[in-house]
């Protein structure tokens, strides 16, 4: 039985038109923004920070406290939002751009007003057009109607006019402008490529002044909490550590694939699959899930009893991340998926440091070997040590992505790289036998 | 890449008893590298730290004079609480830090990487320049596992990409480290080189319709942390086991770039930048890298000419020396010399004895510039006029940057700041401008004036009040062109813009720099030696060259060569006969039409400066010795005695000739010069290489 659940961040299901000013102000839009600016912008970090929000773009980092990093002196300081939804399977924000941009821009501008910001950039992926469109069409909305602008219309606790421009800026599609560094060095016309940290953005990010970037639905939970207040927000979901609602997206082998917001750790993987996506299409059992596109481990079959929030799908060996559930069914040949995802991440890899460059070729050149039939098992072991010798070692979190498709298919799956090896043996065996006849 | 430390403590244990005993000063940190108590200056990079007591982490994209990327993940060090591992060369030190680079964990990481650079490196070491002094090869040496688990083809690119006519690129052989592209950005400033593609594909590159023109590319040789990058002018010439390096000075840089000079049997094969922080820093110009290479030894000129019969032929030096001292001896004489030759040449020339008069030719500024281009390099304020120090003296223009935009010094960024206002026809340093006046010719001076005005809140046009906006922090610089500075009729301007700019303070001390400069080797030490008469015109009328013309001459002496200017002054000679010491000459200018001019009667072979021990002295003062690295041409088969001589040398030698004793020895004639003038008591090889790192 799907949960009695009226949804807050997406609550139109089905929905293709953006929500106008209008529309979103009748069902009580910005009441979130006009609460935060009769508080100080400190109280309003705090307030996100006992509503538990945490990142929802695939970290899980506790989203008050990015705030609480900024240093408060003088000086400009950035809010940028990532919106370069890049990651397979992943497209709860491109929903939320379309359809609830004003949700998007109110979460901008509680955030500007708690961390000080009065430039705010919104870095939508290159492909996301539509999206870009809409979004800037609802910036010129709130502009006009005085909530937002240099000054705005609005008034701030103390006494002075509150001021937020937003910049809407598409990306030329590459996924490592998800990177939040990388993002910062595109945004700022460089190419694409992480920086080291130390300095974090908090301190030094965009032009070197402190920033703050969010994922576009982290943002969009701000105004619930500002508006129905923190007790409100922490009634959704699973207390202490997964509260408020999350947008899952479901695709793969499902009959039903789409977003669908549910709150954090009211249902478990087989349900979610099954009552919402109405289990694979062709009857056959789930042999895995990917739970954050491909950049998580692979869950397989035995662990579908975990929950849907931070904590369950940890237990399960695995990340939450962005919640990208990627369905497979048992006539997936894992070390044919493992391919594919190492291939993308090859392709996707920026290059900068060598062991996600080099790493991430290695992978692929093997994993193409064996697919070709020229696979053994001592390249199993090659596999795992390469994998071994990225993990860890780079700059940014993809290199270590790019390994857990191969780990934990090896892992869970070795039977399938093992019989690949035989059945292609096979093969060649027929191919054999007919040239000899 | 040198390590250096603080002389003042010999062992571990004295470091750690230091520190022990003295409680830290505030702006400094302890913490623990293997085990070793360091005490550092507080954002010290650890890989610095570590270096400093002479514990070498390894590196592939860290380089102390360039920005820190952390992109190579060579330098993976393990530091207490911390889960993962960290580069060294983006970690700054902090109190109490516990750092080891030899634990399981941390050569772990270093081994990741050596693995991974090495999957798709090609073997090709036994054919390449850089095996033998590859920073990739020792690193694997120490650092790697020893062998390969990748069973793959390996990932084929260009081998043999020309960047340009100087630089060729094997794009199969590079890392990626980024360190040459980091250079042209951050050093120079152009942004010559560039990433092009993504991930494994990534290779360098130009961008899309640029060419490779900067005056640095040389560097980029030197910075490759693998055989990627190579010169053409060395490639496969060499082995760099099979060379002598001897530390020399650049023979056309007037700013005086510190160099290695490598020989092989005593030909100079290559230059490479010496580092010294307060002269070049760890760079030279492509002009002093393959610009001032001597010709093939065998193909020079060796022995000395003498006209016999309308025909120049060979002689021994004995001979060609008396031939000349015969043109001299009774007959009124000048001398015309270079502003390239050694300090000790221009000593021989002031001792006198070789005729009555000594002109520089061409002309060189009429006083030295005051103050330094350490000074320069620090101002907050920066006017260049009617001169273009990127196309005339590159080193200069880095100079100039670097007051400019903040540089990398172990690490760390520093410097900058200041403001650059340009008037001249060209600017090379357009990018790094706060305003350019263009103007050339007589408007040059009309530019000037206004700027004056401006700087006085005179009025001004627009332009020029918006430039000198920008010139308001003190200390100020002004580098000028010798051409303007040299107009009679400007001497009154430049004195009025050099007040306008506070270049000197009340007690006439320049903190910054302040004057004309040379495009000259050495103009400074000839002015310095010579005297008055350095400056003056040798055209003029009572210049060498303007009383030869007007027939008050028998013999003029030529010395020298004179980088930027191609020729001889054959048409300011009138009738006189010329004794020639050069050493330009291809080994067959006897009968080779028009390589000696018909007024030269004796040709005196010279070495080449990398060839001749000596001294320079640079345009803002600084005395630098050095000893010679090359062997000059001699003649086959023939003594010591008879081959192309040092450029004092030969004048020592022409001098006794004549009657005047002059020492025939480095030491004995710097030992005579030493009464008189500074630069010759300084030792040959004292010239100061690395800073200090900041480690207590």
């Amino acid at each position: 039985m799907p949960l009695d659940y009226q949804p807050i961040l997406l609550p139109n299901p089905g929905r293709t038109t953006a929500v106008a000013l209008t529309e979103y102000e009748q069902r009580g839009g910005y009441d979130g923004l006009r609460n935060a600016l009769r508080k100080k912008p400190e109280d309003v970090t705090t307030m996100v920070k006992d509503a538990g929000l945490k990142g929802r773009g695939g970290a899980g980092f506790p989203t008050g406290m990015k705030w609480s990093f900024v240093p408060k002196g003088p000086g400009p300081k950035y809010l940028v939002v990532n919106a370069d939804e890049s990651e397979p399977g992943t497209f709860k924000d491109r929903d939320l751009m379309e359809i609830e941009p004003h949700t998007l821009i109110e979460g901008i501008a509680i955030g500007s007003y708690a961390i000080g910001c009065e430039l705010a950039f919104v870095y939508i992926r290159g492909e996301y057009t539509v999206a870009g469109d809409r979004l800037r069409d609802a910036v010129d909305e709130a502009k006009k109607a005085g909530l937002l602008g240099a000054p705005s219309k609005l008034t701030r606790a103390d006494g002075t006019p509150f001021s937020l421009d937003i910049v809407v800026f598409l990306g030329a599609g590459a996924y490592i402008c998800g990177e939040e560094t990388a993002l910062i060095e595109s945004l700022e016309g460089n190419r694409a490529m992480p920086r080291s940290r130390p300095p974090f953005p908090a301190v030094a990010g965009l032009y070197m002044k402190p920033t703050v970037v969010n994922n576009v639905e982290t943002l969009a939970n701000v105004p619930y909490i500002l508006a129905k207040g923190v007790d409100a927000y922490k009634a959704i979901g699973n207390p202490p550590n997964n509260t408020g609602p999350k947008i899952y997206c479901l695709s793969g082998h499902v009959k039903r694939p789409g977003n669908y917001e549910l709150p954090l750790g009211k249902v478990t993987l087989r349900q979610f699959i099954e009552e919402y996506g109405g289990g694979t299409p062709s009857g056959r059992p789930v042999k895995g899930v990917l739970p954050a596109g491909v950049s998580a481990p692979i869950i397989p079959a035995a662990n579908l009893d975990a929950v849907l929030d931070y904590d369950g799908i940890k237990g399960a060996g695995s990340m939450l991340g962005s919640a990208s559930f990627i369905v497979m069914d048992d006539s997936v040949d894992m070390l044919w998926a493992a391919t594919r995802m190492v291939e993308f991440f090859r392709h996707e890899s920026c290059g900068k440091c060598t062991p996600c460059r080099e790493g991430t070729m290695w992978l692929e050149k093997t994993l193409y070997r064996m697919m070709e039939g020229k696979g053994k098992e001592s390249d199993l072991e090659t596999l795992q040590f390469v994998s071994k010798q990225i993990a860890g070692n780079t700059l940014c979190a993809l290199g270590d992505f790019a390994t857990s498709p191969v780990t934990s298919s090896i892992k869970h799956y070795r039977d399938d790289y093992l019989a690949h090896l035989v059945r292609i043996e096979k093969k060649s065996d027929k191919k054999g036998d007919k040239a000899a006849e | 890449m040198t390590t250096t430390a603080s002389e003042k403590k010999d062992s571990p244990a004295a470091s750690s008893a230091s520190a022990a005993q003295a409680a830290p000063p505030s702006d400094t940190v302890t913490l623990t590298i293997d085990g070793q108590k360091v005490t550092a200056k507080k954002g010290t990079l650890l890989v610095e730290a570590a270096r400093a007591v002479k514990n070498e982490i390894p590196v592939f994209c860290y380089h102390d004079k360039l920005k820190p990327v952390g992109a190579c993940r060579m330098c993976l060090v393990e530091i207490e609480k911390m889960p993962r591992l960290q580069t060294a060369c983006t970690t700054p030190v902090a109190e109490g830090m516990v750092v080891k680079t030899k634990s399981d964990m941390a050569t772990g990481g270093q081994n990741a990487t050596i693995a991974l650079l090495l999957a798709n490196h090609p073997l090709d070491c036994p054919v390449c320049d850089k095996g033998g002094e590859c920073p990739l090869q020792d690193n694997t040496f120490a650092h790697g596992v020893g062998t390969s688990k990748f069973e793959e083809e390996k990932r084929h690119k260009d081998k043999a990409f020309e960047l340009s006519e100087n630089i060729v690129l094997d794009r199969e052989r590079c890392i990626l480290c980024y360190r040459c592209v980091r250079f042209h950005d951050e050093v120079p400033g152009d942004r010559a080189l560039a990433v092009i593609d993504r991930g494994s594909h990534g290779e360098i590159g130009l961008a899309s319709g640029e060419q490779y023109t900067s005056p640095f590319q040389g560097n980029v040789v030197d910075i490759c942390p693998v055989g990627a990058l190579t010169s053409r002018h060395y490639r496969f010439r060499s082995r760099p086991w099979d060379l002598k390096s001897q530390a020399g000075i650049a023979a056309d840089d007037p700013t005086g770039s510190n160099v290695w000079i490598d020989t092989r049997d005593g030909r100079v094969l290559r230059l490479r930048p010496r580092e010294n922080v307060d002269v070049n820093d760890a760079w030279i110009a492509d002009a002093t890298r393959w610009g001032t290479l001597p010709a093939e030894r065998s193909e020079r000129l060796a022995q000395p000419l003498v006209r016999k019969g309308g025909k120049l032929v060979a002689v021994t030096w004995f001979e060609g020396l008396r031939a000349a001292a015969a043109l001299v001896r009774n007959h009124n004489t000048g001398v015309v010399a270079t502003p390239a030759l050694t300090n000790e040449a221009y000593g021989v020339l002031a001792e006198g004895g070789l005729g009555d008069a000594v002109s520089v030719w061409p002309r060189i500024a009429a006083t030295s510039p005051q103050g330094t281009l350490a000074g320069l390099s620090s101002s907050k304020s920066v006017v260049v006029v009617g001169c273009d120090p990127w196309s005339e003296i590159p080193m200069l223009a880095i100079a100039v940057r670097r007051a400019l935009v903040p540089f990398t010094r172990d690490g760390i960024a520093t410097g900058g700041g200041g403001k650059l206002v340009v008037i001249a026809a060209e600017n090379g340093l357009a990018r790094d401008s706060a305003a350019w006046l263009k103007a050339s010719g007589a408007d040059l001076a009309r530019a000037v004036a206004d700027l004056c005005d401006a700087l006085e809140g005179k009025g001004g046009s627009d332009a020029a009040k918006k430039a000198a906006a920008q010139l308001t922090v003190r200390p100020s610089s002004l580098v000028m062109g010798p051409a303007f500075a040299h107009e009679p009729g400007n001497a009154a301007l430049v004195k009025r813009l050099q007040a306008a700019l506070g270049v000197v303070d009340d007690k006439g001390a320049c903190a910054g720099f302040s004057g004309a400069v040379d495009r000259y080797t050495n103009a400074r030490g000839a002015r310095e030696l010579l005297g008055d008469k350095a400056a003056l015109d040798a055209a003029s009328a009572a210049g060498v060259l303007g009383r030869a013309g007007a027939g008050a001459l028998d013999t003029v002496i030529v010395v020298g060569d004179v980088p930027h200017c191609a020729g001889f002054p054959v048409d300011g000679l009138g009738k006189a006969r010329a004794v020639w010491l050069t050493a330009s000459l291809p080994k067959d200018a006897s009968t080779k039409a028009g390589a000696v001019p018909d007024v030269v009667d004796v040709v005196l072979p010279l070495a080449h400066v990398y060839e001749q021990g000596g001294a320079f002295t640079t345009l803002d003062g600084r005395h630098q010795g050095f000893d010679a690295a090359g062997i000059p041409p001699s003649v086959p088969g023939a003594g010591p005695d008879e081959r192309a001589k040092a450029d004092w040398y030969a004048l020592a030698l022409l001098a006794a000739e004549l009657g005047r004793v002059t020492p025939h020895d480095l030491k004995g004639l710097r030992a005579v010069l030493s009464t008189k003038h500074a630069f010759a008591r300084i030792p040959l090889n004292r010239n100061k290489t690395r800073t200090e790192l900041t480690v207590v």
